[in-house]
């Protein structure tokens, strides 16, 4: 596996890319958006992690030509993620804000890859979700959080308010759909998706 | 002009006015009480020549210019002036054997008619002294078994003390509407020094959470790698617990900054459904410290608001309870005259008043956890406050409640 991983700062890149790096995965660090686009070019890989605040180039552009080649995005932001980022365009795979574990890197790319090479089609009630492709019904595009929401209501299992932010990204995108089904959370049961007429 | 501005402004205007009423109200009750004075001082001088002025002692003559006289209390301007009984105008009524036989001593005054003044002095005769009908003032006296009441009319006398009184109306008016605009453009460099302040407490508060974020992480990778190297030891697991606190800190901060930008954006949240989750969540944490969970929480309340930091509004309620209560928790939600009202309740050790400070930033009380940063309250408050709502908190009885109006 071939792990591109651009952020400005050295020490980050220095450090993460040991601790991702292992006999089947090699990194390739990137300091700014132009050597990102050379690289692209260049070489193939597998994923890329992109800083937000990337320099030399504006990291929307990055996003949408590296998801333009099919190679999976995550982006690093200073911030947690609100609701409303993750209706915006054009949306990376996943998102993981500052400060973050090695633990929690490693599993969000795990979880991303593991999307990305499944054959998974999700059916909650009228929605329809094709997980490789990150894209619900209506070509809505999602993140990874969001189809780790909609694969665990599919599927009867507990989702948390630490997805609060999906849950509500979700619900945004689901009125956009017209279906009028929605995420609820019902006590005793927890989160469910309910139509309008339930 | 923000919010604090206008009113810092407002209280501002509010003490002048104040301060202008209080001493404009003291100049006229001192002006009308010395009117009353010199008018009382006039009847008595009726009253010691039998209530008219054509009768006893001649009033005393005016000196010569540069010559005084002690009789004189207020020169020829007094009421002792010797144009007195030529200038006053009154009336005299006597009242003997108990109110039945009524007499009109003297009638100085056109505008009333002997009969008038007889219906007039009758309904006074019980008195003592005041003023009647606005600008006149009475007297009623006795001499020997009559009743003697003596009505002076004092409209002209009163007039500079109504003129007073307008003046300082309108003069306050004036100066409020003046101190205003003095305010509205001095106001701000008055205010400058303290939205300096401020600013800088948020932008050290924004700045500082951003520069930790990044370093946390790489101390983090650095710890991995040391572990990965020569194995975990009580450094590196000493790293990774201060780590934890640093990551809790900017979380904290993190919110308190998307607060002081107001950029959060609103929908409409289902906070029933956001309380419900949260506390079915933690049900087994308040189990685990064997702490009574009860909760009172009407269903289907909704509210416009940003979903994350209601979120962590309720989280930090539910930490907060968490940490601090003995035995019993409660949380209830209601909508009340249009308002959500959340109400946690705990016992505690804290005494009654001793949670005043409760909501600023890096305040912590004598029940903190060593590890608090004393930000979790302040932050509700942001939260709150953010959402146009209003948080109190006060201990009574060992019962701590947090009270949270949105």
């Amino acid at each position: 596996m071939r792990i591109l991983f651009a952020a400005p700062d050295r020490d980050l890149l220095e450090c993460y890319s040991k601790i991702l790096q292992d006999d089947l995965t090699e990194v390739v660090t990137a300091f700014d958006g132009t050597q990102v686009a050379s690289l692209l070019a260049t070489e193939p890989f597998d994923i890329a992690i992109l800083d937000k605040n990337i320099p030399r180039m504006d990291h929307e552009k990055l996003v949408t030509r590296i998801q333009n080649k099919g190679i999976p995005v995550m982006i690093l932001t200073d911030r947690p993620i609100s609701a409303h980022e993750l209706t915006k365009t054009p949306l990376p795979n996943a998102h993981l804000s500052y400060p973050f574990t090695p633990e929690k890197i490693s599993a969000e790319i795990s979880n991303i890859l593991k999307n990305v090479l499944s054959d998974e089609h999700l059916q909650i009630g009228t929605i329809e979700v094709d997980v490789p492709k990150y894209q619900m019904t209506g070509g809505l595009r999602l993140t990874a959080g969001e189809i780790y929401v909609l694969r665990a209501l599919s599927n009867g299992e507990t989702v948390t308010t630490d997805y609060g932010a999906s849950i509500s990204a979700l619900n945004i995108k689901l009125a956009k759909t017209g279906l009028k089904t929605r995420i609820q959370y019902k006590s005793q049961k927890g989160f469910e998706m309910v139509t309008e007429n339930e | 002009m923000n919010k604090a501005e206008k009113k810092f402004r407002l209280y501002a205007i509010f003490v002048i006015f104040v301060l202008l009423t209080v001493l404009l109200t003291v100049i006229n009750s001192i002006n009308f009480t010395m009117a009353a004075g010199d008018a009382d001082e006039i009847t008595q001088m009726l009253a010691d020549r039998q209530g008219d002025f054509n009768v006893g002692e001649k009033m005393p003559d005016r000196m010569p210019p540069g010559q005084k006289n002690k009789d004189f209390r207020m020169g020829p301007m007094g009421p002792e002036s010797p144009e007195m009984n030529a200038s006053l105008r009154y009336f005299t009524i006597s009242f003997a054997e108990k109110g039945s036989k009524v007499e009109t001593v003297a009638l100085n005054i056109s505008a009333v008619t002997e009969d008038e003044a007889q219906e007039w002095a009758s309904a006074l005769w019980k008195e003592k002294t005041g003023w009647t009908r606005g600008t006149y003032r009475y007297r009623v006296y006795k001499k020997g078994d009559i009743t003697y009441v003596t009505v002076i009319d004092q409209g002209r006398e009163l007039l500079p003390s109504f003129r007073i009184l307008i003046i300082s109306v309108v003069g306050e008016a004036l100066c409020l509407v003046i101190g205003w605009f003095v305010l509205l453009g001095i106001g701000r460099i008055i205010y400058a020094p303290i939205e300096e302040a401020d600013r800088k407490q948020k932008n050290f508060i924004k700045s500082a959470n951003k520069e930790f974020r990044l370093p946390l992480t790489v101390i983090s990778g650095n710890t991995e790698l040391a572990e990965r190297k020569y194995g975990p030891d009580d450094e590196t697991r000493s790293t990774r617990r201060q780590i934890s606190k640093l990551n809790e800190l900017v979380d904290k901060l993190e919110t308190i900054g998307i607060l002081d930008d107001c950029d959060t954006e609103r929908i409409e949240i289902p906070v029933s459904e956001y309380l419900c989750a949260a506390l079915d969540s933690r049900a087994e944490s308040f189990t685990s410290r064997g702490l009574a969970l009860t909760t009172d929480i009407t269903p289907n309340i909704t509210l416009s608001a940003d979903p994350e930091t209601i979120n962590k509004l309720i989280g930090e309620l539910i930490e907060n309870a968490l940490k601090y209560s003995l035995t019993k928790v409660s949380f209830r939600l209601k909508q009340e005259n249009g308002y959500i009202i959340l109400e946690t309740q705990n016992d505690t050790d804290l005494t009654d008043g001793s949670v005043y400070q409760i909501f600023d930033r890096f305040t912590k009380l004598e029940n903190a956890s060593e590890d608090s940063a004393g930000l979790g309250l302040s932050y509700v408050k942001e939260i709150v406050k953010s959402h146009s709502g209003r948080a109190t908190a006060a201990v009574s009885n060992g019962i701590f409640t947090l009270r949270i109006t949105l």
